[in-house]
């Protein structure tokens, strides 16, 4: 390095380092835009850039109906989960936000979040939608307050997330019935092991097939439906934590003899080859390899997952069915098998987020007018599926037809045109849709459970997702679940691919209960809150 | 030793000085040493702003998060969020878990690179010689899910390519094994990267000493011995105290995305846990407690080692 | 600290006499070379265990240089197996890699990860960005990090141990995200290309490294001679440590320009205007639209073209790397003289 060129580089960094903030300094943003249109800005947290928001006509026709201008801002997830804290502690937040924060949130810093409540009858739309869903509000309330509002993505979405599907061509070759009963299930998987049902010739077939183990979208531990004990593994609420309730009475299943059963019977088929014996350590490519093969033979007999399509790929779903929800045994009676409860967080409380306001908003009286357009038939269905005459084409009559060539694209759903799942806004039940793919195919997956899930209370069975626990609670609900997952999580583990769980179970219980865990002390926290909303 | 000697240089002209006063004292010592404070100086300026002007953050550790009243304005709570560590039923495993990880990692992740780059100089072709460290430092740059995936996919019981070789059970799964997998995945991705600074060194060694221990008889081992090693030992030293301030360190990012049920006992670490948490559930102030935790062990360990590293050679930090 | 004591004492030695004498000459190293201070640089056939030294060689030392070879193709075997995966993963069928069955050559080639990478034109401007903040940064760090190196180098130089230490302290406690944020706002840099250079713009790690380098390599005697020159410390650090030290420069120039190129949280926390975004962060936005959400139609597939741009993003992110190493080793061969006055 020549001596002059590198005093110039000293030189010009010292002078940067000096120069630039000052020069950044100091920019107000002005409220209103060249027309004198009051400006609205919305942050979405949205991960397509290729197609930003501000460009559709959507946009457009919010902004008529607003009489104001819209700037979008987006964000993507992984961002978010960085910036949230730091944004909130800058202050920094959005007239309108999309999908950006939860209850716990809301609940927190109340005074970052505007109430809806006073101002429903600025919004005849919204109060519309809470007057049809009393339970999408109390999903949001907190006390008095409503800081956020939920979405409703309609009622082809109000579907249990998870079911569990099996191969019916492979039943059909090698003619066997549906299993109704968990023995049944047991020689369905023998055959399909031995009998070569996908007719390759290898033993390649996988009988069983699942992700992992946990309280969570598409576990096997659905299974313990099979027994009464009701899961609603979606939205977030006290099932995921491992918590239900039975009579009034909040219990765990942690210690219930439903988890016990499964576990034996999980490992039963693990054991027998019935079950891949990496479950648990492979990576999440490698589930994927086995249920959408290759697009030509399948290679999974039975899975747990969303719909037929989504597991098991255009290809191939159509040799798989969803299997009705199985007895554990010959003996329970009908009234006592259940289906994962989760349909109510399918449909409105699936992103565990919602629409916010800031009540610091320079242009508060155009804040709600976008957000009871978002509200508006019309522009739910523009904000979710596509902008109309873009994208999706009003038929009339409250029918709309989604032009699944432009539509999906890119993406098989309508992330990349629209706002998708990050939407506000509420699709009516008198609404048709043609051509939403996911929600037909999930819709179908849906109905040979629905049946048993018409035998749950949704109060008396389960916690429902409603139910929110102060801050605090929170906070020693979530300790507690982390130290009783710890220990819980590597026990049912262990059992399901060693065994012992005969054995070991009074031992695990007795450990598991353990004050300094605090399993106790979550039951009571539930039990409260439970008591508090439902009673 | 050293340092008796250079006060002993100095001390006539400082005795000359004593009377003149402490103003003097800095003013003589800027009239010395101004253009090494010039040289410093824009450094000096960063760290100041961009490191200590934050800093007032640690203090969340000790009040709750109430962002509506500035970052630091809830409610103090003293040691509240420590001691709840201290108590949390899984701290023994934590430590334990992050310990041994971390000293598996740091000790195998210090010396491999200083033999690979001892090997690498022994190179006589100097193409030979670029390809091998190309070569070796590119893995630095997969990014940590990929690695997982891959480490996964080999290891997959019968069909993975290291898989095979350790029967019907994935290494993944066996708490025993899993902090194997994961120095030794460690040290395959990033010792051709840390070897740089020691062939950097090695670089530097004067030729002629090759040549007289060439005539002194000596063989390949001894050059190596007698030459190459000297060559990097200040250098080693150096990276070897840094290497101590991290021994609670265990990234998040890759061990979280080893984890499974059933690794967990021996999987679970500091930074895993603050995640599960902290960030999880927005509990800002009990995972900065455990960051602060985290700092002062590891900083307490690094002057440790920094004072033995002065005491028993010339090379420390400060 | 020996050698520092040692060389005060001579003054008068009549090496550094004949450095006197050579005043008017126009470089300073030149200088040192021609009183011999400096050995000229060696020459390849200096160099240990080339062709003409090998005939040379003892049995033991045959052995040991097999041992060597075979050590080291272990080891890049080793490491360009996994390599040589992710390539041939990055246009495989996702499904037979993670099936296991793509091992040593690629199977159902498929371009559609790159196709989608590619197709994005956001790529392109991200490339540019990475450049900019790379080579833009990388500047800023070596003009900040080399000057503050050498100067606490200097073993006279008093403060500098109060100073190594109130640095080494930030590299353990830092305020965290939050304060670093509101800070950064009230500089106004904040979605400003800026937040990528100047707070990082001192390692200290790099500092200490470059320091230690600086204490070690640099003969003492050189410094003594440059008093005697008359070289102040400014000019002894730009005309004879400068043009010394190029090894540790290339090394601490990779480190920083490395780290400004796969800086990937930066971009994600303190950049909100897209058109902004580096590399890292446009290729990590790709894959988590290509991920979708769980409850979305046809995840499974989704997540298989996910997994196929996970390993082609590297590919993608890493290639321009690959040209580094020709400049490293440059470098790295000038340095050789170094050693060369301590003999």
């Amino acid at each position: 390095m020549s001596q002059g060129r590198a005093w110039k580089i000293l030189a010009a960094s010292v002078a940067l380092a000096t120069i630039v903030p000052l020069a950044a300094c100091g920019n107000s943003k002005p409220t209103t835009d060249s027309q004198g249109r009051p400006i609205v800005n919305i942050l979405v947290r949205r991960n397509v850039t290729d197609n930003p928001m501000q460009k559709t006509g959507f946009t457009k026709e919010l902004e008529a109906a607003c009489k104001c201008a819209i700037k979008w801002s987006e964000v993507s997830d992984n961002a978010w989960g960085q910036q949230k804290s730091a944004k909130m502690a800058a202050s920094e937040f959005p007239d309108i936000g999309l999908s950006l924060f939860d209850r716990n949130d809301a609940a927190k810093y109340k005074d970052y979040f505007a109430d809806f409540g006073p101002h429903l009858k600025d919004m005849p739309n919204v109060k519309a939608f809470f007057d049809a869903h009393p339970g999408a509000l109390k999903y949001v309330q907190t006390g008095k307050k409503i800081p956020l509002l939920p979405s409703d993505r309609g009622k082809g979405y109000e579907v249990s997330a998870t079911h569990m599907f099996i191969n019916k061509t492979w039943l059909d070759k090698l003619g066997l019935k549906m299993p109704t009963t968990w023995d049944e299930l047991k020689q369905v998987l023998e055959a399909f092991k031995k009998d070569d049902p996908n007719g390759n010739g290898k033993a390649d077939e996988v009988p069983m097939n699942i992700r992992g183990l946990g309280f969570g979208l598409w576990s096997p531990l659905t299974l313990m439906n099979s027994e009464g004990v009701v899961t609603s593994f979606m939205g977030g609420g006290a099932s995921e934590q491992g918590y239900y309730v039975e009579n009034g009475k909040v219990k765990t299943y942690w210690t219930s003899q439903a988890l016990k059963d499964t576990i034996s019977y999980l490992h039963e088929l693990l054991a027998e080859g019935l079950i891949p014996k990496d479950v648990l350590t492979r990576d999440a490519s490698q589930y994927q390899a086995q249920t959408i093969s290759d697009g030509k033979v399948a290679k999974s007999g039975v899975t747990f997952g969303w719909s037929n399509y989504s597991e098991f790929g255009n290809d191939l779903a159509g040799q798989y069915v969803t299997l009705p929800p199985l007895k554990k045994d010959a003996s329970t009676p009908d009234s006592q098998v259940k289906w994962d409860y989760s349909q109510d967080a399918a449909r409105w409380a699936y992103t565990a987020s919602g629409v916010t306001v800031n009540p610091n908003a320079a242009n508060l009286k155009a804040v709600w007018k976008v957000i009871n357009a978002m509200y508006s038939e019309k522009l739910s269905v523009e904000g979710f599926y596509g902008s109309i005459p873009d994208i999706v084409k009003d038929d009339g009559n409250h029918q709309y037809t989604v032009d699944t060539k432009k539509a999906y694209a890119e993406y098989p759903d309508t992330r990349a045109v629209a706002l998708q799942d990050r939407f506000g806004g509420w699709i009516r039940d008198d609404v048709k849709m043609v051509g939403d793919t996911n929600a037909e195919q999930v819709t179908a997956s849906d109905l040979a459970v629905r049946d048993a899930r018409k035998h749950v209370d949704g109060e008396k069975d389960v916690i429902p997702i409603y139910v929110l626990p102060s801050i605090d609670d929170t906070n020693t609900l979530q300790n507690n679940n982390t130290a009783i997952a710890n220990y819980g999580n590597n026990q049912l583990a262990k059992w399901l691919q060693k065994g012992g769980i005969d054995q070991e179970w009074n031992d695990y219980v007795k450990k598991i209960s353990e004050p300094s865990l605090g399993l106790d002390q979550n039951i009571k926290i539930w039990q409260k809150y439970y008591d508090k909303v439902v009673k | 030793m050293a340092h008796s000697q250079a006060r002993a240089i100095q001390a006539p002209t400082a005795a000359n000085r004593r009377k003149t006063g402490l103003l003097n004292k800095i003013a003589d010592h800027f009239s010395r040493y101004w253009q090494l404070w010039i040289l410093a100086s824009p450094a000096l300026f960063f760290i100041a702003l961009f490191a200590y002007v934050p800093m007032w953050g640690i203090l969340l550790a000790f009040r709750e998060f109430n962002p509506s009243q500035g970052l630091t304005g809830g409610a103090w709570v003293g040691m509240k969020y420590f001691t709840q560590f201290f108590h949390s039923p899984l701290f023994g495993e934590i430590m334990t878990n992050t310990i041994r990880i971390s000293l598996w990692t740091l000790v195998m992740g210090f010396i491999f690179p200083i033999i690979l780059a001892l090997l690498i100089n022994q190179i006589g072709s100097k193409k030979v010689k670029g390809f091998v460290q190309t070569i070796t430092y590119m893995p630095h740059f997969i990014s940590v899910v990929v690695i997982v995936s891959m480490i996964n996919i080999f290891l997959t019981p019968g069909t993975g390519i290291l898989g095979r070789f350790f029967g019907s059970e994935s290494l993944m799964g066996n708490p025993d094994q899993i902090t194997n997998v994961y120095w030794i995945s460690e040290v395959w991705q990033h010792c051709g990267w840390n070897s740089i600074i020691y062939l950097a060194a090695l670089a530097g060694v004067d030729t002629s000493l090759y040549e007289a221990a060439k005539i002194d008889g000596a063989g390949r081992l001894s050059i190596i011995r007698y030459v190459d090693f000297p060559a990097i030992l200040p250098t080693c030293s150096i990276l070897l105290i840094m290497t101590m301030g991290s021994v609670l360190n265990v990234g998040f990012d890759k061990i979280f995305l080893m984890q499974n049920a059933l690794n967990l006992p021996a999987t679970e670490v500091i930074s895993t846990y603050t995640y599960k948490i902290g960030i999880l559930n927005g509990q800002y102030s009990y995972s900065t407690a455990i960051g602060l935790f985290n700092t002062l062990v590891n900083f307490v360990f690094l002057i440790s080692a920094n004072a033995i590293a002065k005491r028993v050679s010339d090379q420390s930090i400060f | 600290m020996a050698l520092f004591a040692k060389t005060r004492t001579t003054h008068e030695d009549p090496v550094m006499l004949a450095a006197r004498r050579r005043q008017h000459s126009a470089d300073p190293i030149e200088r040192l070379m021609a009183n011999g201070s400096l050995k000229p640089k060696s020459l390849g056939e200096n160099i240990p265990f080339n062709k003409k030294v090998r005939p040379s060689m003892t049995a033991g030392d045959r052995t040991v240089s097999i041992i060597i070879n075979v050590i080291l193709v272990l080891v890049v075997i080793a490491t360009l197996y996994p390599l040589w995966f992710v390539v041939i993963a990055s246009f495989s069928n996702p499904t037979s890699v993670a099936a296991g069955t793509v091992t040593v050559l690629p199977k159902n080639v498929t371009w559609v990860g790159y196709a989608k990478v590619f197709a994005n034109a956001r790529i392109w401007r991200g490339y540019m960005n990475t450049i900019l903040y790379s080579v833009l940064g990388t500047a800023v760090n070596m003009a900040v990090t080399i000057p503050c190196a050498f100067a606490l180098s200097r073993r006279e130089f008093k403060p500098r141990r109060v100073i190594l230490f109130l640095f080494t302290v930030t590299m353990f406690i830092g305020g965290g995200l939050i304060p670093n944020y509101l800070l950064y706002k009230s500089l106004g840099i904040n979605n400003t290309m800026w937040v990528f250079i100047l707070p990082g713009a001192v390692s200290v790690y790099n500092v200490i490294v470059a320091r230690s380098f600086f204490e070690t390599s640099i003969p003492e005697e050189l410094h003594d001679a440059a008093q005697i020159d008359g070289l102040s410390y400014f000019g002894y650090f730009f005309r004879i440590v400068l043009p010394l030290s190029s090894a540790i420069l290339a090394v601490i120039g990779l480190y920083y320009f490395v780290g400004h190129w796969n800086d990937f949280m930066t971009g994600l926390i303190f950049i909100t205007d897209d058109t902004k975004q580096p590399l890292q962060v446009v290729l990590q936005q790709l894959l988590l639209v290509a991920q979708g959400t769980g409850t979305n139609v046809d995840a499974a597939a989704q997540q298989q073209a996910a997994d196929q741009i996970k390993f082609g993003i590297i590919i993608v992110s890493t290639a321009p790397l690959l040209i580094l190493y020709p400049f490293l080793q440059k470098y790295f061969n000038k340095g050789v003289m170094l050693g060369a006055v301590k003999g």
